[in-house]
């Protein structure tokens, strides 16, 4: 057997990133009721929110931060063996840092920090899986200069550019003929731009509507490290080397209409469309190639998808706000093309908030989401993997916020 | 969505956290009972790979992967003769064993094993000059811890089944790998019975074919069975396993030369110029002489066996064809053509001897024949399937006529070895050691082709009888591992 050779062709097809995983969890105010606030102001996370309403803060000065907790397992139960496997997420925490300023009646300027769009998953590394993904770390911090100007007393437009940091981390086992513990690592990093614009309009004294457009980032992965771990005999077909690749993270626009029913209680619609359908494909440009190491192409073929809110805001008293709101996530995921990198099914969420101000400048801000992913049965069909999942998440955000 | 309360979840989810629940699969047996279940067949069923059989082999033998997915649904303890001390981990090699080793001697070759070597991962056979070791457990006798649920041992072909020497005195007769788990005297199918099978699995009749093919379509004593007596045979078989009402699965003989062992070794090579004209003048003579009309060769066997060679193209290897219309190895012309791209080349042919062109060394099918025994031709081709074809309408007949579930590993097999499977992430192809299928013998599947059998198996019992045995993930079985 002195030939013997091995071309492992295709054995990294099935190489995957995330997506499906955009991260609602932008302003504690806003999470508590449904995780909307295009259509009206609370603070200064109108930068995210809406930039247009920037202007409309009665102080001149305002800054809000805060940061989310969420605990989130998936369940898996192969849909060959009807065995259940669960992640083991670690708990994340993605934060929000929002300024505004009102340079003057007409035109107010703002920083945003947030990060829309996020996922750790770990699914172990011994579990059915572990040819598709191990575990998956993604994050993408926006930070996002902002002016908003008002054209009158009713109409206002804003807009910011986003300076997009985006990073990476995948481990997954490779199903190599030869050796039981091959695996591989994927890191990179990337930094690309984008932009949020928004208009904003009140209809009247009870109606004001909102319409907001975050565009498409494209995070270019250049550069990144692959490093492998295989049999020593076969690390001359695995060296250690880089790879590029390509993460759309998809535009999304948003219609919100806000009703305020009493000076104490408000509602609010909103309808967002996210165009996830730019997310077809994940493919992986790998340097070096050897024979067993070639370029690979992932089927995606995400479809554009819809988010539906509703929530509801009731003030109390001076001190207090209460909110409550519902929201209701279409998964982009196609059931051929469903990978548990990203186990996204329909989102149904369920949120409180509650909101109190301290003296005249001080405020602090809770909320609780919790998140029933519906149960689906999908596969990824070009590895042949599949069975029914469910998900369940609960998130617990706190925010502070001071005006001057 | 019907299950929830929406209003309840949300203090639900603050008290009891918030892991989902995904109803459990219900178990379900359907019309068969799966409580004591028995595997009967070949070196398939034993765990046979990389032609040894060793303790990591029996456990991942798809006998064992189907009775552990019974267990939900009833089954019982499936026991197995497991190798023991020093055998269990080196293993013990079948080529050499029994027939040119003194019992006496209690000593067996190690397994074959994938080594690390300058020009990548490499099968090596134990050396029967130097690898013996002393295995005594191997040679006792271990029906007292029997009855065993898997029957399955090495080299057994339908004929087997019902053979009381293979467990009997004479040493030329007998099976050293049943006759370690039987009591003397005893025939397969008894020792089956012994369990009381509720439930059982049949995969025979390979050997019926393979034993002829893997040795090059040597006739000797390991001749094609006779279809009628493999009928007869396999009829026997199933009226014993089946009178005392047990349900059973039947899984009928892959396509042989599908196999890695058949569709590893190239059948030509690609020439330098001056190598393809040295060649040429070398048969010359050769070609000159088939159409000397003294011989009375017809002018499509002279096409047949004139050997031509081109410079820079694909060159099929020149054989030895015993099967060649016209002798005359007697005035001096031997049996010898250059191969066809049907026709195949088994993986055992002594590779030093084989690819190597050069003066001094080697130089089999350029500068000289490679013998008719590493060669399959169109003849003992089309005996094999021809033989295949016939065992497994009988094997499917009898299936059909006894109500029994039928596994089409013939279809199976095939799939995989011409375009490949994916499941859980994990490709399985016909190939030779990349493929993942083959164990290093290129004959008997791998832990993951077994797995893959195993689910094929249970595809075929749940269709015949409505029950609902869980398959297993192939990501959860072993590749081959490199032995340093």
């Amino acid at each position: 057997m002195k030939k013997l050779l091995l071309p492992l062709l295709g054995i990294l097809p099935l190489l995957s990133f995330a997506g499906g995983f955009q991260v609602n969890l932008q302003g504690t105010k806003q999470t508590g009721m449904g995780h909307l606030g295009t259509s009206f102001h609370l603070g200064a996370s109108s930068a995210f929110f809406n930039p247009a309403m920037m202007g409309l803060d009665s102080k001149k000065f305002s800054i809000e931060a805060g940061a989310n907790f969420i605990s989130s397992s998936v369940q898996f139960q192969n849909g060959r063996t009807g065995v259940s496997e669960f992640t083991d997420n670690p708990l994340g925490t993605p934060f929000y840092l929002y300024a505004t300023y009102k340079i003057n009646d007409k035109l107010s300027a703002g920083l945003a920090v947030y990060t829309p769009f996020g996922s750790t998953v770990v699914w172990g590394d011994d579990w059915s899986g572990k040819y598709l993904i191990q575990d998956i770390a993604l994050s993408a911090i926006f930070i996002q200069p902002t002016l908003s100007y008002n054209i009158s007393d009713k109409l206002r437009v804003g807009a910011g550019f986003a300076i997009v940091q985006g990073q990476v981390e995948i481990n997954k086992a490779l199903p190599l003929p030869i050796g039981n513990s091959s695996t591989v690592n994927l890191q990179g990093s990337a930094t690309s731009f984008g932009f949020n614009a928004g208009i904003h309009y009140d209809v009247n004294d009870e109606f004001s509507i909102g319409l907001t457009h975050r565009s498409k980032v494209d995070v270019e992965l250049d550069g990144g490290d692959a490093d492998y771990s295989v049999d020593p005999v076969l690390a001359s077909s695995f060296p250690d080397g880089k790879f590029s690749s390509n993460l759309p993270l998809p535009g999304t626009t948003t219609l919100g209409i806000a009703y305020n029913v009493s000076e104490k209680f408000l509602l609010s619609l909103e309808g967002s469309f996210v165009q996830w359908s730019d997310y077809q494909s994940l493919d992986f440009d790998f340097s070096p190639n050897t024979s067993s190491l070639e370029d690979s192409e992932n089927p995606r073929k995400y479809e554009d998808a819809m988010i539906f809110r509703v929530g509801a805001q009731y003030s109390y008293s001076e001190m207090f706000d209460f909110r409550a709101g519902f929201y209701y996530d279409q998964s982009p995921i196609q059931d051929e093309y469903f990978n548990p990198e990203t186990p996204n099914s329909d989102n149904i969420g369920l949120t409180l908030g509650l909101s109190g101000h301290i003296g005249e400048h001080f405020g602090f801000d809770a909320s609780f989401l919790y998140i029933i992913g519906t149960e689906r049965e999908s596969e990824y069909q070009p590895a042949n993997f599949g069975g029914t999942y469910a998900s369940r998440s609960s998130i617990v955000g706190l925010g502070v916020n001071y005006n001057f | 969505m019907k299950k929830y309360k929406l209003l309840y979840l949300l203090p639900a989810a603050l008290l009891f956290g918030c892991e989902p629940e995904i109803e459990d699969v219900a178990t379900n047996g359907g019309s068969a009972d799966f409580s004591v279940y028995v595997a009967v067949g070949n070196s398939l069923t034993s765990g046979i790979q990389g032609e040894s059989l060793t303790l990591e082999g029996q456990e991942y033998c798809y006998p064992n992967i189907i009775a552990t997915q019974l267990k939900p649904l009833g089954g019982g303890e499936f026991k197995q003769p497991l190798l023991k001390g020093e055998s269990a981990t080196k293993g013990v090699f079948t080529t050499f064993f029994p027939t040119s080793l003194d019992p006496n001697s209690k000593l067996v070759l190690p397994s074959m094993v994938l080594k690390a070597t300058l020009s990548g991962p490499t099968p090596v056979f134990p050396d029967p000059a130097k690898d013996f070791y002393p295995a005594p457990e191997f040679f006792e006798n271990i029906s007292a811890l029997g009855p065993f649920n898997n029957v399955g041992f090495s080299g057994a072909r339908v004929g087997s089944l019902n053979d009381r020497d293979l467990s009997g005195p004479d040493p030329d007769k007998r099976n050293n790998w049943f006759k370690r788990f039987s009591s003397p005297g005893e025939t397969v199918l008894e020792a089956a019975m012994k369990n009381k099978p509720t439930f059982f699995s049949l995969w025979i009749g390979a050997n019926d074919v393979l034993g002829y093919s893997t040795s090059g379509g040597d006739e000797g004593g390991r001749a094609i069975t006779d279809p009628g007596v493999f009928r007869d045979d396999l009829i026997e078989a199933l009226d014993t396993l089946t009178r005392t009402g047990a349900k059973g699965v039947i899984a009928n003989i892959p396509s042989v030369t599908g196999i890695a062992y058949f569709n590893t070794i190239p059948l030509g090579t690609i020439l330098s110029p001056a190598q393809a004209n040295s060649l040429t003048a070398g048969y010359a003579q050769y070609n000159l002489a088939l159409r000397n009309p003294a011989f009375g060769i017809s002018d499509a066997e002279i096409a047949q066996r004139t050997i031509t060679f081109t410079a820079g193209q694909f060159n099929y290897f020149v054989v030895t064809d015993p099967t060649l219309k016209t002798d005359r190895t007697s005035a001096g012309i031997p049996n010898i053509r250059q191969t066809t791209s049907s026709e195949h080349l088994i993986l055992r042919i002594p590779q030093d001897s084989f690819t190597v062109f050069s003066a001094t060394a080697g130089g089999w099918g350029t500068r000289k024949p490679i013998p008719g025994i590493y060669h399959i031709n169109q003849e003992e081709l089309f005996k094999i399937n021809v033989a295949t074809a016939d065992y497994n309408s009988t094997i499917k007949n009898a299936a059909d006529a006894r109500g029994l579930a039928h596994y089409d590993a013939y279809a199976a097999f095939n799939v995989i070895s011409t375009t490949g499977i994916i499941e859980d992430g994990i490709s399985l192809n016909g190939d030779y050691i990349s493929g993942g299928m083959f164990s290093l013998d290129g004959v008997h599947p791998s832990t993951r082709g077994h797995a893959a059998a195993a689910n094929g198996f249970i595809d075929a019992i749940n269709a015949k009888y409505g029950s609902n045995i869980q398959s297993v993930s192939v990501s959860n079985y072993p590749s081959v591992e490199v032995t340093p």
